[in-house]
This record gives C-alpha cells, structure tokens and sequence, in this order.
C-alpha cells in the first residue's frame, strides 16, 4: 500500500517533469534554474545601482530567455516544460535598436544544454533623456527592479523547497 | 555564486561613495581658506568614478562579455561589475586673489589666495553620494537576507 502511493506519487512527479528518469534535475524542474537567473539579476542591478553615479554607465538588465513575452505562459514554465522561443534565426526579438540580439539554442528543458544561455542581457531603454554624464541609471527603478527581484527570489526559493521537501517525502515514505 | 558578487560590487558602490563624502567633507573643510602664494591655494577634490570589473567577474561574465565589448567604446566590459575610484583629480582653477591688506598671509600688494570651493555644489554633492551611500547599503542588506535564504535551502 506504501508502495503503491509511493509509485502513484512518483508517477505523478514523472506526469510533471515529463521524465521517466529519477535525477535532480528533473526533480527540481525549473526552480534551481531560475533562483540561479534570480541572483544573476540581483547582482547585474547591484552593478546598476553602484553605478548610479558613474559618468558614462549605462544601464543594463537581464531578462529570462524563456520568460520573455514570446515565451511558454508560468504553468508550462512551473512544470519545467520549457519551450525556448523557436527562433531559426537563434536571435531575440528586438524591438529597441538599443537592445542586443543575442543567439540562443533552440529547444527545450530537456535538452538545453546551458541554462546561462537562455539569459539575455540588454541595456535597459531609457525613460528619460540621459544627462550630461551620459549615464543611464534611474535609481528609482533600478531599487524597485531590485525589490522585486528578491521577492521573486523569495517565490522561487519557496517552490524549489517544496519540491525538496516533495522528494523527501517520497523517499522516507511517510 | 552570484549573490556574494553582488555584496562585492554593493561594495564597491559603498566605498565609492564614502570617497566622495571624504572629498566633500574636504572641500567644504576648505571653503575659503587663504593662502600666501597661488600655488598652495586649496585644491578643490573630485573623485573621479569608473565602472569596474574588479573580481565581481564569473564565469557569466565572460559568457557576455563578447557581446557587450562591441558596445562598450573602452571594450571589456563586463555585464555586471562594481564601480572603482581610479583617481581623485584636483584642480584650483576659480580660485581668487583676494584683497585684505591686514592680513597676515596678504603678500606686499596686500592680496590673498582664496580657495575656489563651490559650496553648493558641495552640498548638492553631498546629499546626492548620502542617498546613493543608502542604495548601496539597501542591495547589501537585501542580498544578504537572499543569502541567509538560501542557506535553509532544503530544511
């Protein structure tokens, strides 16, 4: 009977992962991936933020390839079914000629090969005319940025604990 | 890891600023001072800040690094990095010769070198390094609770 809720409830991590073989990876799904994209961003917006003050500096960002708005919508996302924009050109879309075209693979969770390639940076487009420095950091938006990425952190992180603690269960059967 | 880079370059965004308030404390120390000849006149300090790559550089860096070099008129510039003050220039351009015969530093036409500190400016300065001193510390704090999170990580 144990074992039988343990199988049903492996299966059902497998209907998740869509996997059939037991690796973190596939346990984990998307979440180790993006609380990684997290602290990325989190240190590129400290750059930002360091910055502020730095003649010349302009302003960056870091956008989640697969995040993006031509992306898979969250549920697909949550459930580690990545679909990486189908891209023969292997470029982003760019809508900005201040934005960087920058090449990823094609594919999905399974077989991306690099989870730092489905980054994408871009210098952030400005809303208001840089100044005499020539720098391009809008504090305010770069400490909201800030903020909310931590709280995204804090989603992530929670998720990724519920998967751990989902093996966990799994494993010791109670 | 990402997270304690982005303590460094808070960091370095930190010291940059207290830099800046060193020289504006300086400066505004200095408003007005007098001296007998124009070449010891009271040099009015500006830090000079600089986008660094410093150790905050990773791996991810790299991986970016081709793609922004071409952008970058200096090449070489990392995604993410901290900010560095490679020199603090001086300069005592503005400063007046100033007539008061009484005293004692005025030379034999009665003239003394006053220093050129814009006092304005200083304070404007001032209040603009204390508020980006405040960001700076906000990203350390924030990236520190991130990191006390993650160390529960599976508890």
């Amino acid at each position: 009977m144990k074992l039988n809720v343990i199988v049903s409830f492996w299966h059902m991590q497998c209907n998740i992962c869509g996997m059939t073989a037991i690796n973190f990876d596939n346990a984990l799904g998307i979440h180790d991936d993006y609380l990684e994209f997290r602290t990325a961003r989190a240190k590129v917006l400290a750059s930002n933020i360091a910055n502020a003050d730095t003649p010349g500096y302009r302003a960056r960002d870091l956008t989640f390839a697969s995040g993006s708005s031509q992306a898979a919508p969250f549920s697909e996302v949550l459930h580690g079914q990545l679909t990486l924009v189908d891209s023969d050109a292997g470029s982003l879309e760019t809508f900005n000629e201040r934005h960087i075209p920058i090449r990823f693979p094609v594919g999905n969770a399974g077989d991306a090969s690099s989870f730092d390639q489905r980054f994408v940076a871009t210098y952030r487009s400005e809303f208001q005319p840089e100044g005499l420095d020539g720098n391009t950091v809008d504090i305010h938006e770069e400490s909201a940025a800030f903020a909310r990425n931590a709280l995204d952190f804090g989603v992530s992180f929670r998720l990724l604990n519920s998967r751990f603690s989902g093996l966990n269960k799994a494993i010791t059967g109670e | 890891m990402s997270l304690t880079a982005a303590f460094d370059i808070a960091g370095t965004g930190l010291q940059a600023q207290s830099a800046r308030l060193n020289a504006v404390a300086s400066n505004l120390a200095n408003a007005g001072t007098v001296a007998a000849e124009a070449s010891d006149v009271y040099q009015t300090r500006y830090p000079i800040f600089r986008a660094s790559v410093g150790n905050a550089l990773d791996n991810f860096d790299n991986l970016f690094q081709a793609q922004f070099a071409e952008f970058s008129p200096g090449g070489q510039l990392p995604v993410a990095g901290g900010v560095e003050v490679p020199e603090i220039l001086t300069t005592d351009a503005m400063s007046q010769r100033r007539f008061s015969p009484s005293h004692p530093l005025a030379d034999e036409q009665g003239y003394v070198h006053v220093s050129a500190v814009n006092v304005v400016e200083q304070m404007a300065d001032m209040i603009s390094a204390s508020r980006s001193f405040e960001m700076n510390a906000q990203v350390a704090n924030t990236s520190k609770s991130m990191m006390q999170r993650l160390v529960t990580l599976g508890r």
